[in-house]
């Protein structure tokens, strides 16, 4: 089985019914600006400006450390202010927002590659501010299939209505799930309702993002996804993300342990047996060069529904604070007086507040204003 | 540490402290990357004293000179200036072991004459005092090793990195400090090092000392990095705070005969190579204690592969407690003791 390299990447997108385009670095895939934040999110790319920055977007959007918490840590907020959202680094880099980007897999077996790269992208007018360069380590067991197989599930699952987040953590014994997938159907009608760029499910980070240019590849091919559609349906689903032979028998046993999931799913880039029976096989298939689910969990698990219920209104959360951060800092601080009565004492305060206050029609009527 | 817990300390590096001044550079690889494992004058982070390699730091502070590493005689390009492990433990709920389990990664460099910190984030749980210890213990030979949870030490130190005598200066305060935390600690929660070595599963003898933990071999040889961290973690712990003194590090569920098959077995392993070959400690199994009861020495047979919980952890505690008592009095003695 190829170990992911820059063709089976490209291979990939072209299955899903991206674009692709030759440029004088290679072939690129060609995303929307906003598609183009999430697979730099999930997957872990690198934007590179002419202007010497670069500027990577993964994991950087997290409130709260772990599941049921809403005690800010770094990464949305700082202390007391908001210090990532789209909203503020598109004000850094304008083109984050705006325009075709182009992603480009380069293959590195030392950093040195990877500075040159940069460069080399830098030098070219098309190519600055428009390109995400995504690494692909060769070196040892290589790097970077796993965040890959992460988004490219992402895909599948945005598809299946479902929204979606990576790495997100249960507790420190229960583990962090590479993807996990919430059927918040009612909310995500509402927010299709009213944004008809939204018009299937979503990963958290869209929601953040939303002024950012929209557009991207539906390919759900029914057959390859056979009974993925009625697991997405039963409430929350974690995804545990392994290459080659690796076994994710002690994440897969925690994440069953929970008694919070509907399903659990092991996602792969070589087919290999399950380390469980009561798991599924979401794959990176050699024959299609896309996603199958090559096989479902053998049984229904039996979520605590008290647990499943308090995840969902956290992820909930989650998913205002993520549509919050599209408003500005007075817009959040009249929208924090106009609904909890009082002046707020921080942004990370407001937005806090807010996130658990609110339901997702109160923050979809303010952000479509 | 989580993905997300790694690329938020590096993304606090890399906005807080940076390279500090212009002729530095700071190395530091996204957190999906493996070019961290490569060792440093091959362009990563990892340093190696013989052929241990002591685990993959998150950043160290660079320049442009020409360094001889002291492990293999090469001369390279660039010198490093200063290593750093970082984590987020006191944000996850790390009170215990947790915390120490990277200590490790550090010392590869200050073995090698280069100084180091360890950072933990700061969060709502305290920095153990034992790390202080250790830290304190390790920078005995003349190299600091620091722990923080202050981003500006670390800039501090950065900023005078590239002059040994400075950084001394700089650094000498801060590691009298954490001696002064861990001797306090000590003080107050114990007494004498002697309580603090009981309290810790250690027994002390006039020229050597056991220290027991519950490892089994499944512990090694499944994908579960967490115990042979932690048994790395305690046993830095031990070695550093009663150097003096010769460590056997007892595994009173394994037998000499595991111990071999996991010399075998876990060659390549680093936590296991590190456990190994430290100088002043030899792991041991229940069967190299003379004097021991068949009756305990069945009793931790039929434990050897169960998780230690519940039911399952009071006997063990039961059958530990008496070898802790039997190796205090000399009833019991690691046979190859004083040889």
């Amino acid at each position: 089985m190829r170990k992911l390299n820059p063709s089976r990447f490209l291979e990939y997108f072209e299955t899903i019914g991206e674009s692709l385009n030759s440029t004088s670095e290679g072939e690129v895939v060609t995303l929307s600006s906003r598609e183009a934040l999430v697979f730099s999110a999930q997957a872990g790319g690198l934007y590179v400006f002419a202007d010497g920055k670069t500027f990577a977007p993964k994991d950087l959007l997290k409130f709260f450390n772990r599941v049921s918490s809403f005690e800010p840590i770094w990464g949305v907020c700082d202390g007391p202010d908001i210090v990532n959202s789209p909203r503020i680094w598109a004000q850094e880099h304008a083109s984050l927002a705006s325009g075709q980007k182009y992603v480009m897999p380069v293959e590195l077996d030392d950093e040195q590659d990877m500075v040159t790269a940069i460069a080399r992208v830098r030098e070219n007018p098309k190519l600055a501010d428009n390109t995400i360069i995504f690494r692909i380590e060769s070196w040892k067991k290589g790097a970077g299939a796993e965040p890959f197989l992460e988004y490219a599930a992402g895909r599948v699952l945005r598809d299946f209505s479902t929204i979606v987040d990576t790495q997100v953590t249960i507790g420190a014994t229960e583990g962090t799930p590479d993807v996990v997938a919430c059927d918040l159907s009612d909310q995500l009608r509402l927010v299709m309702a009213r944004r008809p760029d939204i018009q299937s499910g979503v990963a958290l980070i869209e929601l953040a993002a939303l002024s950012f240019d929209y557009g991207r590849s539906f390919s759900l091919h029914e057959d390859h996804f056979a009974g993925l559609n009625q697991l997405c349906r039963a409430g929350v689903i974690a995804l545990e993300a392994k290459t080659g032979n690796a076994a994710a028998s002690d994440q897969i046993q925690k994440y069953l342990l929970t008694n919070l999931f509907s399903g659990v799913i092991e996602l792969r880039d070589t087919p290999r047996s399950p380390d469980s029976e009561a798991v599924g096989v979401l794959q990176l298939s050699e024959a299609t060069g896309g996603m199958d689910f090559v096989r479902n969990q053998s049984r229904g698990l039996q979520p605590r529904s008290d647990r499943q219920m308090d995840f969902l209104r956290w992820f909930e959360c989650q998913a205002i604070g993520h549509l919050l951060l599209n408003l500005n800092s007075d817009q959040l601080t009249e929208l924090f007086q106009e609904r909890i009565g009082r002046p707020s004492v921080t942004e990370t305060d407001a937005i806090v507040h807010l996130m658990q206050s609110l339901q997702i029609s109160e923050v979809l009527d303010t952000v479509t204003r | 540490m989580t993905r997300s817990s790694d690329a938020l300390i590096k993304r606090e590096l890399n906005s807080k402290v940076g390279r500090v001044r212009n002729d530095l550079t700071l190395r530091i690889f996204p957190g999906t990357s493996n070019f961290d494992q490569k060792l440093f004058g091959d362009g990563g982070l990892t340093f190696a004293v013989g052929d241990v390699s002591y685990g993959s730091c998150d950043a160290a502070w660079t320049i442009e000179e020409e360094w001889m590493d002291p492990n293999d005689g090469k001369t390279y390009r660039v010198r490093p200036l200063l290593a750093l492990e970082g984590t987020d433990a006191l944000n996850t709920g790390s009170t215990g072991n947790a915390q120490y389990q990277r200590f490790h990664h550090v010392l590869g460099a200050i073995r090698s004459g280069i100084p180091g910190v360890y950072y933990l984030k700061k969060g709502p749980k305290p920095i153990r005092p034992e790390l202080h210890g250790m830290a304190a213990a390790a920078s005995a030979g003349g190299v600091p090793y620091l722990v923080t949870d202050d981003l500006t030490v670390v800039k501090g130190l950065v900023a005078v990195s590239d002059d040994f005598n400075a950084l001394l200066e700089f650094a000498i305060p801060y590691v009298e400090a954490s001696k002064k935390i861990f001797d306090r600690y000590v003080e107050k929660n114990f007494g004498s090092m002697e309580q603090f070595a009981f309290d810790r599963s250690t027994v002390l003898k006039p020229s050597y000392l056991i220290k027991h933990a519950g490892r089994m071999v499944r512990n090694f040889t499944e994908s579960s990095q967490r115990a042979g961290h932690i048994a790395v973690g305690e046993m830095f712990l031990t070695k550093l705070l009663f150097a003096d003194s010769f460590m056997y590090y007892l595994f009173p569920r394994m037998t000499s005969t595991e111990i071999a098959l996991l010399d075998d077995r876990k060659a390549d392993d680093k936590e296991w190579r590190i456990l190994r070959s430290e100088e002043g400690v030899e792991i041991i199994g229940r069967d190299q204690l003379s004097g021991l009861d068949a009756s305990i020495d069945a009793g931790l047979k039929a434990l050897e592969s169960t998780p230690l919980k519940g039911k399952s952890m009071q006997r063990y505690d039961k059958l530990v407690k008496a070898i802790e008592n039997g190796l205090r009095t000399d009833a019991l003695k690691v046979a190859t003791a004083g040889t």
